[in-house]
């Protein structure tokens, strides 16, 4: 070959190289925050690390500026030792027939796990924070605690792949077993099936699943698990196995009313255990080291399509024009069936109907068929008893005093659950207040109690909880006029039937069908008169009224939608709607700069007052100085229009102000963790646990975690609802109901803040699914929102005290969140009194630059158009030289580092802190590349021009000069 | 007769342009076609607009056309190179416009930056592309004639 062709093929090849290299490079460039995080890198360092002070402290470093190594392990043993502990007490224990469990020393010795799940657990699902991959496999936390497994079964299943996700179960065909069944007689004593689904962020799982060519619910069995579960059956009734035991392993809600059909012994809900030592709290549970106590936070239908949610709610199948009705008001998850039920028993509302009926036999509804197991169920390897000692009104809040006794034989705890009822009389119906027939309003966990030991519990009903939201008539929270009864139970259903009692009913049944009477000493009743002033305005002193009308779709067209109601479930049973937006509706209060707005040169920036950021912490907002100026708008007033715009762009952290001494704004992903530290087990395992305290302490661990990474804010946790059993991030979100949410995420919330992080309560609001979630808006009546979607929002920013907010990119209504001023302004600041940081969710999120700022929000997450946003919020100011925009963003930088002076941002901080520029080593490394790649591919092109037209041309003029007479 | 006396007697690399011409049209249909008709939302909420990206498909449309020249004009030295350089900064750049959407699909979170690709599509058109690429890499390293012996064959 030539040289000149050589050079030419080198050159082709080196072409490529060169471009590939570029290409990726100038990708990873315009994305450095995204590589900057997964590296854990840091682009700005603070020079004198570890000599300032420590404004927050961790208990596990005497001082966490400069922490040891030994301070870190103690802090992670303790997460890890709790974790398995949320394990324990978040399982729910569903099915226990003749004390098939706990295991006995001798049954652990020869168990078979069985399932594709046994071999591949579900961990966690695919979201922001730790991944999905567990640490530990369930095989090895077993063996931890002395179990004997069948190893040739488990090696079988391990050997078995998939990938299990929204759109497939994966399950081990029958046939896997074919070869092992004789391995079953020699571990015989249990035959452990783990079943699992998972879903994950942007991905729900189907409602219309092909399963082998048949159409189903991806909740219920496959045929791979019935095959699966079939053989089980056989080998128990032929005696090989001696017990059944179901572990499932899922953090959606399986359709389970089939455990008596396979003869199941015991079942037991075990979620998802996280990626750390959750999973070792399955192998105690199994042991009756640990008891379980948890109870369900969503109801068990037998059927997942059962929910009037479901007829409106987003999937591929339906068209709903991205206009999402969510008909079904306020009857979400167990207010649906319990409603439902009281009215069949009452005879009223034409509830037996055939409406929504799914799992009913005989073409009417029937409680016992619909519900498998209801909400707040859950069983216990010991007993306890619960007496109403006495209930104390005092006005605002009931005092609710209940003795729980462990009347079994082993120790354990008991959740104590307070249920009301509220009148539903004439005023209700008639301005549709809808109520349901129970609903949870306090609860309480006792400690652990031994064998005959009695605990009594003083348990706070606030009669906030009582009051609905009457959108029609008093246009505010109301208290019902009538008889309100309040009752503990065992679970929801339990506590109606004692209502039902104390009303006189009959035929009541449990959630199995048996007939029963209620316990009417476990209710205590009293009247109110209506009250409609006492909720109508906030703790901050805001007027609590209509504020959403917006979002409710016959605010605009009137009679379009017919919203679920109890006095009539046949007539009114959702229609699946598929609505287009009328001309009215749309947005009208749009940012337009005012008449009457100041030039952008005559308002104050780049106003240097020598206050650093370190001088801000304890500065509070209306604080002056000698001079009487307001010290925070001094420091504002200081930095420039581009700094400015700087604190409104996320790039997995805010850029530093090194002039000032801001070192920059630090954050991380995740709802049960932030990356590179503990993982804690899925929030709604969590909450199974009903524990508060817990709530509070797995708050101040997460806390603890950010404390040691320095990270500012956690993104997380959730408080979207569990709508329907399919979101894609079900696991993320605590429960299907609002009250319970509210006071879990606010303890959870109030222990993250108190170790200097600001929590991000993700995602504002009604965000309770992940198909098409930027593009659907939801439409409802006000009562439902403020009741159902907010209150949990509710919870982290009142109870909590949560300091920042990310945005959903649902549509609310026909408004982007973030630009939605009755939400953000009258609602969130307005009447809970929030002050912080707004952020849009990931990329930027469903906004306009200029609207989202101009409405209230603070900062774009994670974007990947740095330069861009940023220019236009220049233009906005420059091109109209609208100084009343640049207050604005005053405004919201003054928000942002205010709530970052209330940070751990603020540890080590002196005045006279310094930093330095971090170059990521990635991005020295990726220029070197292309450098390098760059010189030899110009050198490949230079020799080959050399090689074919210089030197070949000099030789041919050599030769024709030979030709001459010359050299050759 | 006259057309396939025209693909007679013909180089290696004349074959191997004219391969990737015919392959580069295709890809630049499918990647037009593909990207136009795809609409991403930056997490599912701002809107993105579709995904056809200019600098790409100037690149595979300019590398198409110069692989002409390699059927042309066979014997010029550096036919070959110029569509291999064109449809490599095609390629890079293709790699570039489309980076979150790989990250994406490895850490199946597809949806979170972007919206609306189909990934079985974008991978198909990184195939034709560096199928292009390799036909015209192969072409530049012969020297673009035919050798005498199968001249006279």
């Amino acid at each position: 070959m030539k040289r000149a062709t050589l050079f030419k093929g080198l050159s082709s090849v080196l072409g490529l190289l060169f471009f590939t290299v570029n290409g990726l490079t100038v990708g990873m460039f315009r994305n450095e925050g995204f590589i900057n995080d997964a590296l854990n890198i840091t682009t700005t360092e603070q020079v004198d690390k570890g000599e300032g002070p420590v404004r927050y402290a961790s208990e596990f470093a005497e001082n966490i500026n400069k922490f040891t190594q030994e301070e870190l392990k103690a802090k992670n043993d303790a997460a890890q030792a709790f974790i398995e502990q949320e394990m324990e007490e978040g399982a729910v224990l569903l099915k226990n027939d003749n004390n098939a469990l706990p295991l006995t020393e001798t049954q652990i010795k020869k168990v078979t796990l069985l399932g594709w799940a046994a071999a591949h657990p579900y961990y966690r699902a695919h979201s922001g924070g730790n991944g999905t991959d567990g640490k530990i496999s369930l095989k090895d936390a077993l063996i931890s605690r002395g179990f004997v497994i069948n190893e040739a079964v488990y090696d079988a299943l391990a050997a078995v792949n998939g990938e299990r996700k929204n759109t497939s179960v994966v399950e081990a065909p029958v046939s896997t077993y074919d070869s092992l069944n004789g391995t079953f007689a020699s571990y015989n004593e249990a035959a452990i099936v783990v079943l699992s689904r998972e879903a994950g962020e942007n991905d729900d799982l189907q409602v219309n699943y092909n399963d082998n060519g048949n159409m189903q619910s991806m909740l219920a069995l496959t045929k791979n698990e019935r095959d699966l579960l079939n053989m089980v059956k056989q080998c128990k009734a032929d005696g090989t196995f001696k017990k059944v035991i179901v572990l499932l392993n899922s953090s959606n809600i399986m359709e389970v009313d089939w455990l008596d059909e396979y003869d199941v012994d015991a079942c037991m809900w075990v979620g998802g255990p996280g990626v750390d030592s959750g999973i070792y709290g399955i192998a105690d549970l199994l042991t009756g080291e640990a008891n379980p106590s948890g109870k369900l936070v969503d109801t068990f239908s037998a059927s997942s399509l059962s929910a009037p949610a479901m007829q409106n709610y987003v999937t591929a199948q339906r068209n709903h024009n991205n206009n999402l009705i969510y008909a079904e008001g306020i009857y979400v998850g167990y207010k649906y069936y319990e409603t439902r039920y009281e009215d069949c028993i009452l005879g009223q509302g034409d509830a037996d109907g055939s409406a929504g009926v799914y799992a009913s036999q005989g073409g009417k509804w029937n409680y016992a068929d619909e519900v498998t197991y209801p909400f707040g169920y859950g069983l216990s390897y010991t007993s306890f008893t619960q007496t109403l000692d006495k209930v104390v009104d005092n006005g605002d809040t009931l005092t609710v005093t209940v003795t729980v006794t462990n009347t079994g034989k082993v120790a354990g705890k008991s959740v104590v659950q307070v249920y009301a009822q509220t009148p539903y009389d004439d005023y209700e119906k008639t301005n549709h207040v809808e109520k349901s027939a129970v609903q949870l309003v306090a609860f309480d966990k006792t400690e652990e109690l031994a064998p005959g030991a009695p605990q009594t519990l003083e348990i706070e009903v606030d009669k906030y909880f009582l009051a609905s939201y009457d959108y029609t008539k008093a246009k505010t929270y109301i208290l019902s006029e009538g008889d309100y009864y309040l009752s503990i139970g065992d679970d929801a259903h339990d506590a109606l039937n004692n209502i039902l009692a104390q009303k006189g009913a009959s035929g009541m049944t449990d959630h199995e069908g048996n007939v029963v009477s209620g316990n009417v000493e476990k209710v205590f009743t009293w009247h109110e008169e209506l009250d409609t002033t006492t909720y109508a305005t906030s703790a901050t002193g805001e007027d609590v009224t209509n504020r959403l009308q917006d979002m409710d779709w016959n605010h605009w067209n009137e009679g379009d939608v017919t919203y679920l109601t109890r006095s009539n479930w046949q007539g009114t049973w959702p229609k699946s709607y598929n609505l287009s937006l009328t001309a009215n509706m749309k947005v009208t209060d749009m940012y337009e700069k005012p008449a009457d707005a100041p030039k952008a040169t005559e308002v104050t920036t780049d106003e240097f007052a020598d206050i650093m950021f370190a001088e801000m912490f304890g500065v509070e907002l209306d604080e002056v100085d000698e001079n009487g100026d307001n010290i925070w708008d001094k420091f504002i007033d200081q930095l420039t229009m581009d700094e400015l715009i700087s604190l409104t762009i996320d790039v997995k952290g805010i850029d530093a102000i090194k002039r000032l001494g801001f070192g920059g704004g630090t954050n991380d992903d995740g709802i049960d963790s932030v990356s590179f530290t503990n993982c804690y087990v899925n929030p709604n395992l969590a909450a199974s646990s009903w524990n508060e305290d817990m709530f509070l302490r797995r708050g101040e661990l997460i806390g603890e975690d950010c404390l040691f990474l320095k990270l500012n804010t956690q993104w997380g946790p959730g408080a979207n609802m569990h709508r329907t059993p399919f979101s894609g991030r079900n696991f993320e979100y605590l429960s299907e109901d609002s009250v319970l949410f509210y006071e879990l995420i606010g303890a959870q919330v109030k222990g993250t803040e108190s170790k200097g992080v600001t929590v991000a309560i993700k995602h504002l609001f009604a965000n309770d699914q992940e198909e098409n979630r930027g593009s659907y808006g939801v439409y409802a009546t006000e009562q439902a929102l403020r009741e159902i979607y907010l209150r949990p929002f509710e919870g982290a920013f009142v109870k909590g005290g949560a300091t920042t907010t990310m945005t959903s990119n649902a549509r609310v209504g026909f408004h982007r969140v973030g630009e939605y001023d009755s939400l953000i302004n009258g609602i969130l600041h307005g009447e809970w009194g929030f002050y912080g940081i707004i952020i849009t969710d990931a990329g930027g999120g469903f906004t306009t630059p200029q609207e989202y700022i101009a409405k209230g929000g603070n900062m774009f997450c994670f974007v990947s158009d740095k330069a861009d946003r940023a220019q236009k919020l220049k233009n906005a100011i420059i091109l109209k030289n609208d100084g009343n925009f640049l207050n604005i963003l005053k405004e919201r930088a003054k928000e942002t580092l205010y709530t970052y002076a209330h940070t751990n941002n603020m540890n080590d901080l002196t005045r006279e802190s310094e930093f330095v520029d971090n170059y990521p080593w990635w991005k020295s490394a990726m220029i070197a590349i292309n450098v390098v790649v760059g010189v030899v591919f110009a050198g490949a092109v230079t020799c080959f021009i050399l090689w074919e037209y210089v030197f070949k041309k000099r030789d041919k003029i050599e030769f024709v000069d030979g030709d001459k007479g010359g050299k050759v | 007769m006259k057309i396939l006396n025209f693909f007679k007697n013909k180089p290696l690399s004349f074959y191997l342009c004219l391969g990737a011409c015919v392959l580069g049209v295709v890809t630049t249909i499918v990647y037009t076609a593909y990207s136009l008709s795809v609409y991403g939302k930056i997490n599912g909420g701002a809107d993105m607009g579709n995904h056809f990206n200019t600098v790409v498909f100037v690149m595979l449309l300019l590398g198409t056309l110069a692989c002409a020249i390699g059927v042309a004009k066979p014997d010029w030295q550096f036919a070959p190179l110029i569509p291999s350089l064109l449809f490599s900064a095609a390629f890079g750049y293709y790699i570039d416009d489309r980076l979150i959407m790989i990250e994406e699909e490895i850490n199946q979170i597809y949806g979170m930056m972007e919206s609306g690709g189909n990934f079985g599509t974008v991978m198909f058109v990184f195939v034709l592309m560096l199928v292009c690429i390799v036909a015209v890499i192969v072409a530049s390293f012969t020297d673009g004639t035919k050798k005498q012996r199968n001249a006279n064959s």
